[in-house]
């Protein structure tokens, strides 16, 4: 009896001096990968995190010699992509996801998703894009900066239509600023980012909020203006325009935008999760990843496994307490 | 410009055409797989190629497959993609008056020609067409919408509260799913699938697919052993151009309708030939039976549908913005090349988007030639048993709706719809109104909640010209409908009181 249990415990002294000796030199675990791995996207070919999650692919190829490959799964706002990541998928390290917070965190907190924050663990960060506010520099708010727009909404409340997409990102960062500034829009849901922004185009909206590679195009051609953005640290693509710290706002720092990360199960084995995670880092360091996510339009931000980890339970804890406060509000 | 038009008669390009086109028509004409499916499936194989022959290959794998969902729509009942649901209703009805291959031959001259004029309309008008999809707020979508599901209830032959009550049916199926104001889950009972709601591509292949699989295997059950249609038919181009010179007015209406709802963000191949061939319906005076074999119906579906991919690349090219579905992947797909579809393409890259544009213009020549010669080998299809063609359909409708995300939930959506679908079947209710309310409701509720939160009063919305009109002929078709339908209940019942008459005597 004594013996059988000792054995195991060996080996398992044994192992953890191995998976030391590999964060030193990182190797190849045994026996894996001995077939393609999985970059599981919650949303449909052809957006953001779709480009992302491919470009990183072949990147990962390039550098590792290993083959990934994206496997799309989209619907019900990334909780069925998430769900399969998180729970469906054997934690074998075959399946990886690329994930975008807060959106997760908040189907976790709001929406209902089946599984919990520490079911998905983070391995290395890939970006982190904040929300643009913009106008339409046609409109009548067209010529203003944005403490005049702001002076514009205190004097005229609920006047200026804010388009964004409800309860994600650009709808939270939105509500946070108009508390704060103690104005009042009207905020206009679309069901994604490119609908918003075609309705400012139009005129049909004052105000939308967007990601930059969504509507890089139209700044450049001078139709929007770019407003704000909800970060302390200006974007390298958006000199001059004012952070929220500029503009006097309280708003947690990198988190209400979108954080790119490669997430992993929580059950996979330290071994793999440590190799793979040393994998990204290696390949986002590398000089020709960055041209390659630059020719599509992404400017990388890496983060080791250790500081994705940090922000992911920031980026929750922003979360919950944001909805605690909204659900308090809605109860008195 | 002229450049493109060279480097888009190399014989790469030329390959790459022809490669697409056939591709497509394959995806096309098999049941349960669409051509979305294959542009999904190709994309990663166009990362090989450069941007140009990429997108060329894209649009000819899309417009191929919309024609190919005409052949199995005109041969057996089943429309291939689920562009091709109104094609099945026309075509497959000339077809089982002997005249399958007439049916091929137009929806190929129809399609090949409608796309043709759209991809001219590409090449030269998309700066002024473009601002079209900005001018469209709310307000017109709405009542666009209003007026499409208007003429669909009154316009068919069917009694018009049972459309009604169909169209409801159809509205309330689509609010499964996560709402559009607040993202709460409605009617989803906890089950993590039912958050998008149900998938509308397994949706209609229950609907169509399947359900005629159904009715096959019922027939060969039943012994019924006479083909299903005959194919001996011989059609000279010489009749079927005739056929289409003479509904040269209903084919131009058609194609300009096709472009304009492609040049619309939010309506694409799917949706385009509804609307379009409830208008005919509506505006044809040659007196044809729409709905049971109209050459004009036939003409009508094809035209509007080619003529909407041609639209829809509009608002791409100029805005970056996709007109369709396949649009935005073609959007994925450049983008990985390093190119950003917007208004910075042209001025940066013309080379590119110009032998797109000629390339596209080939593709629907290819269309047409694939079409008007290979018509006659798709007999083969016919001489199946029905036995083992509904067996063919059956496993394509299964492995079609799974293919969608990869999920079985998807497959389960799909019988649930064949199971609807032949009950509506059994009550002699038309599944028409459902589909189209199925497929416009999801834009039109967020539309509502758009136009909720952007309009103050009722007046703001009447100020606005277009949404006016559409409001207004919505109007127009109701009260005109309604009286044409109690004149006609007046002279039945006068006829029968004239028979009880004779009767007495």
């Amino acid at each position: 009896m004594l013996k059988s249990t000792l054995i195991p415990a060996a080996c398992l002294t044994l192992l953890v001096a191995g998976a030391s000796a590999y964060a030193a030199s990182p190797e190849k675990p045994a026996d894996y990968p001995n077939r393609p791995i999985n970059i599981v996207v919650a949303y449909p070919p052809g957006g953001g995190i779709d480009l992302t999650a491919r470009t990183l692919a072949t990147q990962m190829e390039r550098i590792t010699g290993l083959q990934f490959r994206v496997e799309n799964r989209p619907g019900g706002g990334t909780v069925v992509g998430n769900t399969y990541l998180a729970k469906q998928a054997k934690p074998d390290g075959y399946t990886l996801g690329l994930v975008s917070n807060p959106t997760m965190s908040i189907t976790i907190v709001d929406q209902g998703a089946p599984f919990t924050k520490d079911d998905i663990q983070p391995i290395g960060g890939i970006t982190f894009a904040p929300v643009v506010w913009l106008s339409n520099t046609e409109s009548k708010i067209g010529k203003m900066d944005f403490n005049q727009i702001i002076a514009y909404a205190k004097a005229h409340p609920g006047e200026l239509k804010v388009g964004v997409i409800p309860n994600g990102a650009f709808d939270i960062a939105t509500r946070i600023l108009a508390k704060q500034k103690g104005v009042e829009f009207t905020i206009v849901p679309f069901q994604g980012g490119k609908p918003a922004a075609v309705a400012l185009l139009g005129e049909h909206i004052d105000l939308a909020a967007n990601y930059y590679d969504e509507v890089a195009q139209y700044i450049d051609t001078g139709k929007m203006k770019a407003l704000a953005i909800s970060d302390d640290t200006p974007m390298p693509q958006l000199p001059g325009v004012p952070t929220m710290k500029d503009i006097g706002v309280k708003m947690a720092a990198a988190t209400w935008g979108a954080d790119r990360f490669v997430g992993i199960n929580a059950n996979v084995s330290e071994e793999i999760k440590t190799y793979l995670a040393d994998m990204i880092e290696k390949t986002l360091k590398d000089e020709d990843t960055r041209k390659a996510f630059e020719k599509v339009g992404i400017v990388l931000i890496p983060q080791t496994a250790k500081q994705e980890k940090a922000l992911y339970d920031e980026a929750y804890s922003a979360v919950s307490e944001y909805f605690a406060e909204a659900h308090a509000a809605a109860k008195k | 410009m002229l450049e493109g038009f060279l480097n888009a008669l190399t014989p790469t390009s030329l390959f790459v055409e022809m490669l697409g086109v056939v591709i497509g028509i394959i995806f096309g004409a098999i049941p349960g797989l669409t051509a979305t499916l294959g542009i999904a499936l190709f994309v990663p194989v166009t990362f090989l190629m450069t941007a140009e022959h990429g997108m060329i290959m894209l649009g000819g794998i899309y417009a191929g497959g919309i024609y190919g969902g005409s052949i199995s729509a005109v041969l057996i009942n089943v429309p291939g993609t689920p562009a091709s649901i109104v094609t099945s209703w026309e075509g497959h009805a000339l077809a089982r008056q002997g005249k399958a291959r007439f049916a091929l031959g137009m929806s190929a001259l129809a399609s090949g020609t409608g796309g043709f004029i759209s991809a001219i309309a590409v090449l030269f008008l998309t700066p002024v067409l473009s601002t079209l999809a900005l001018r469209f707020g709310s307000a017109e979508y709405c009542s666009l919408l209003i007026f499409s599901l208007t003429i669909v209830i009154v316009m068919l032959e069917t009694p018009m509260t049972s459309n009604l009550l169909s169209c409801c049916i159809g509205l309330m199926l689509v609010t499964i799913g996560l709402d559009p104001v607040e993202g709460t889950p409605r009617f989803t009972f906890g089950v993590i699938d039912l958050m998008s709601g149900f998938n509308l591509v397994a949706v209609l292949i229950g609907f169509f697919c399947m359900t005629q699989a159904v009715r096959l295997a019922l027939d060969s059950l039943q012994k019924h052993t006479e083909n299903l249609v005959d194919f001996s038919g011989e059609t000279s181009l010489r009749e079927m151009l005739g056929a289409l010179g003479s509904r040269i007015v209903t084919h131009l209406r058609s194609t300009v309708i096709g472009i304009f709802l492609g040049i619309l963000p939010a309506l694409g191949p799917v949706e385009t030939p509804f609307i379009a061939h409830a208008i005919e319906r509506r505006f044809n005076r040659k007196g044809e039976d729409f709905g049971n074999g109209s050459v004009s119906g036939l003409i009508a579906s094809e035209a509007s549908i080619s003529a909407n991919v041609g639209g829809s690349l509009i608002p791409l090219i100029s805005l970056g913005i996709p007109g369709s579905g396949a649009a935005a992947v073609f959007i994925g797909s450049l983008t990985l090349h390093g190119l950003q579809p917007g208004p910075l393409l042209f001025a940066n890259s013309p080379e590119v988007i110009y032998t797109f544009f000629w390339g596209f213009l080939a593709v629907y020549i290819f269309v047409l030639l694939f079409g008007l010669i290979g018509a006659r080998y798709c007999a083969f299809v016919l001489k199946i048993p029905q036995s083992v063609l509904a067996t063919f359909i059956a496993i394509f409708s299964i492995l079609g709706s799974y293919a969608i995300n990869n999920s079985i939930f998807d497959v389960v959506v799909m019988f649930g719809a064949t199971a609807f679908a032949l009950w509506f079947q059994v009550l002699r209710f038309s599944i028409l109104p459902v589909v189209m309310a199925v497929i416009l409701g999801p834009l039109f509720e967020q539309q509502v909640v758009v136009l909720t939160k952007t309009q103050n009063s009722v007046f703001d919305i009447l100020q606005r010209p277009i949404a006016d009109c559409f409001l207004l002929a919505s109007f127009l078709i109701i009260v005109f409908g309604v009286i044409g339908r109690m004149r006609k209940k007046g002279a039945r019942i006068k006829a029968l009181e004239g028979m009880e008459q004779i009767d007495d005597a």
